[in-house]
């Protein structure tokens, strides 16, 4: 089959929604189709944009080309997976999410321009409206199937894909730090986890690493460890490479997953595979799917108190940390995840 | 359910401030309401009800406004209370309160102090060529301002962006439905709560004739079609002017023009000014009046709050038969034709000097149809039904707003008709189609 894959980019912003779809375009191609990824640039302020890049998609006639037509399109994230196609199977990374589950929380950004509401009522009732055009919806997670239903009172099946390069994950022994691998922005809650390490009382020891969405995004956090005076007990890395990133996995005491609602969160499975106990919060998600707490890993509330209380925990109890790891590497692989599965899913 | 209300707020000189306090205490008690003023000053009391927050603050908190299930504005005519309300509205979509359908004193004052040609073009915008002839006659001095607020009201500007409109005269729904996409509701102009009946005193019982009528007019006189001038003039021409003597109210705009004319027509006598009153001192007057005249003409169309408050205190009130005031029932107003309006004031003075007793039965059926139609309670039911009417359009007014704004990029960025023509035919076709359902 010729398939093509839509999805949504901002530009110079790579993260897990654009590892997916490249690895989700090799999937197909080693199943034998053909398939290339249609990436839309997104702006979504002020929030009109949005509709304007809707509407710039439903304009999009992507049926066929060069005269030869298009069997299947895959649409991934708003508002690309709303382009028009007769044979359209959405797997759906995740909505607009100001204009649903993030609509009340603190810094949304749709919220805070004028006329905010109007566009946030409008994607409402279009999501409603045009989900409806696709033949098939899948969604990432069963965190973002219920969000489906809850807004959108459309009930989609989850369908969890593996994390890229899979294989490639590994265990190590454990040296002195607990890894906090994610692009720096304010859903992750790098600044939950700073103040949880002042409420610590054992010497944890945190290394994040990622890009800030902003430059300053970091400055900022930096400012605010220095204020509770544990600096001396982050290290920050920016980029790293795969090798890199699996090295920290690798030889960490545990990994730690903190972001508010996470769609999915690669993080948790690439843990898991590491062989190590993950920490989470118990409003972070996607994680909450695959971690149990005292079980392959420990849930927080979230609040710097309750965090703290955890790390202290996973840090003074190293037998725990490597029981919950290897717990969670046999969860992950109970879990059956391959693209082949993936694949043949969306295309049946 | 969370709601914005903007509105003058008490001591601001406005019925509108008026009509806010009283329906506050019951809106508040079904809903989580904040109060938005421009004011600087408010009466503290409101705060036991709703927060009060300014907008005309440098950072104002929009998610606190986006958050609300509905925003209202409140839009009279005068400028000084109406006119940033007015503006803000047009930056965030709210239900429009319409105390008046006709509202060309608002707009011609926001947009003649821009410039007079900013008006003329408003008017072209609204009425075509016939808005912008007549509004150039007008600045000409060529036609009366009269003439120009009957001929065109203006509420479309008012309704333009607003996502529902509340009206308080029957009469104006289909005007204000009228090429309006947003859904507009009738609710009776709301005044009397539990708290704000007055007590009726003797002289509502009383049938004695009186030696000398005492008459009232109060309000805010901003307009000439509060009919001041021939009010005075119906006075001055009755023959037994020495029987009655007339205590007026509130604010004159054209106070120097009024104190010439009662001097010529030799009126000091029987006229008394006091300006704005305080609430205790009207109400003092109000009680002890045997008889108000509450004339408006041209209409500005909507419900009349100093009618309700004539009403309260069991007051019988000349109306114009115009308006809100005609679908009013005989029993409760004496009509006044506003082309005969002297013939109708000698008629009513002399009726009510021979018969007190008719008038202030008029007085008590007023205030029986006050009690039974214009309480606040009854407003605020039909409010909280009405807001799920307008969060289902809001659903879909972007689209009105995605159109405008892609026919005017595909009017910029394109030049060639044939370009132009396509475009706007495919992009409105599937806009349009987002309005389903």
């Amino acid at each position: 089959m010729r398939i093509l894959i839509t999805t949504t980019q901002v530009p110079f912003c790579y993260g897990g929604a654009e590892m997916l779809a490249e690895s989700l375009k090799n999937a197909f191609l080693e199943e034998g189709h053909e398939a290339e990824i249609v990436a839309i640039p997104f702006r979504w302020y002020p929030p009109e944009e949005i509709l304007d890049h809707l509407l710039a998609c439903r304009m999009l006639d992507i049926r066929e080309s060069n005269g030869v037509p298009i069997d299947l399109v895959v649409g991934l994230k708003f508002p690309a997976y709303h382009i028009k196609h007769p044979n359209k199977v959405l797997w759906i990374l995740h909505q607009h999410r100001s204009a649903f589950d993030l609509w009340e929380n603190t810094g949304n950004d749709m919220a805070a321009f004028p006329g905010g509401d109007k566009i946030k009522q409008g994607i409402g009732h279009l999501e409603m409206q045009l989900l409806l055009e696709a033949k098939r919806i899948h969604t990432l997670s069963s965190n973002v199937s219920r969000r489906l239903e809850k807004y959108s009172r459309i009930s989609a099946p989850h369908l969890y894909p593996p994390p890229p390069q899979a294989e490639s994950f590994y265990c190590e022994d454990a040296e002195d730090y607990i890894y906090y691998p994610s692009r720096l922005e304010v859903l992750k809650r790098h600044d939950l986890v700073i103040r949880a390490l002042a409420c610590t009382k054992k010497p944890v020891k945190i290394y994040f690493s990622g890009r800030p969405i902003k430059p300053e995004f970091l400055n900022d956090l930096k400012s605010l460890a220095e204020e509770l005076k544990v600096s001396d007990r982050i290290s920050w890395f920016d980029w790293i490479s795969d090798e890199e990133k699996q090295r920290k996995y690798a030889r960490s005491r545990a990994v730690l997953f903190t972001p508010l609602d996470e769609d999915y969160g690669y993080v948790t499975l690439e843990a898991m595979l590491s062989s190590k106990a993950v920490v989470t919060c118990s409003d972070s998600g996607g994680p909450l799917e695959f971690i149990n707490h005292e079980v392959n890993g420990l849930v927080a509330e979230p609040t710097p108190e309750s965090l703290g209380e955890r790390l202290d925990e996973i840090w003074g109890d190293p037998g725990f940390a490597i029981k919950a790891g290897r717990l969670g590497n046999e969860k992950y692989h109970s879990l059956n995840l391959s693209w082949k599965h993936v694949v043949q899913t969306l295309t049946q | 359910m969370k709601i914005n209300w903007f509105s003058p707020l008490p001591p601001a000189h406005t019925d509108i401030a008026d009509y806010t306090a009283r329906i506050i205490p019951v809106l508040s008690q079904v809903s989580d309401l904040t109060l938005w003023t421009y004011q600087q000053e408010w009466d503290k009391g409101l705060e036991h009800y709703a927060p009060v927050l300014s907008f005309k603050e440098d950072k104002l908190d929009w998610s606190k406004l986006n958050r609300a299930d509905a925003t209202l504005y409140n839009i009279g005519n005068d400028g000084i209370y109406h006119r940033d309300i007015f503006s803000f509205s047009q930056q965030h979509s709210g239900i429009i309160l319409l105390h008046d359908l006709n509202l060309h004193e608002l707009f011609e004052g926001i947009y003649r102090s821009q410039s007079d040609y900013k008006y003329l073009e408003m008017l072209r915008r609204i009425y075509g060529s016939k808005g912008l002839e007549e509004g150039i006659k007008y600045i000409n001095g060529e036609t009366s301002k009269d003439a120009m607020i009957t001929m065109f009201p203006f509420y479309e500007l008012a309704l333009n962006n607003s996502l529902g409109a509340v009206i308080h005269n029957f009469d104006n729904l289909e005007y204000a439905s009228d090429n309006n996409p947003a859904p507009v509701f009738y609710t009776p102009l709301p005044y009397a709560n539990e708290n704000n009946l007055r007590p009726l005193n003797s002289r509502i019982s009383s049938t004695e004739k009186r030696s000398r009528l005492s008459l009232i007019c109060f309000g805010y006189f901003g307009g000439k079609n509060r009919r001041l001038i021939p009010i005075l003039k119906s006075l001055a021409s009755y023959p037994k002017k020495d029987k009655l003597n007339l205590n007026i109210y509130g604010e004159i705009q054209f106070l120097d023009e009024i104190v010439s004319l009662i001097e010529s027509l030799k009126l000091k006598k029987s006229v008394t000014f006091h300006g704005f009153a305080p609430e205790n001192k009207l109400n003092a007057a109000l009680d002890s009046a045997d008889l108000a005249i509450n004339l408006r003409y041209p209409t500005r169309g909507e419900a009349s709050g100093s009618l309700l408050r004539t009403w309260n205190h069991a007051l019988p009130s000349l109306v114009t038969r115009a308006g809100w005031f005609k679908q009013l029932p005989e029993s409760c107003v004496a009509f006044v034709r506003p082309d005969a309006e002297e013939e109708d004031i000698h008629r009513h003075l002399n009726a009510c000097l021979a018969d007190p007793g008719h008038y202030r039965a008029m007085g008590l059926a007023g205030r029986k149809y006050l009690e039974e139609n214009h309480s606040s309670e009854t407003f605020v039911r039909n409010l909280m039904e009405f807001i799920p009417q307008v969060i289902s359009y809001k659903s879909k007014a972007f689209a009105l707003e995605l159109g405008k704004r892609t026919a005017g990029k595909i009017a910029d960025d394109f030049s060639d008709d044939y370009f132009q023509k396509y475009l706007l035919k495919r992009t409105a076709k599937e806009i349009f189609s987002w309005t389903r359902g």
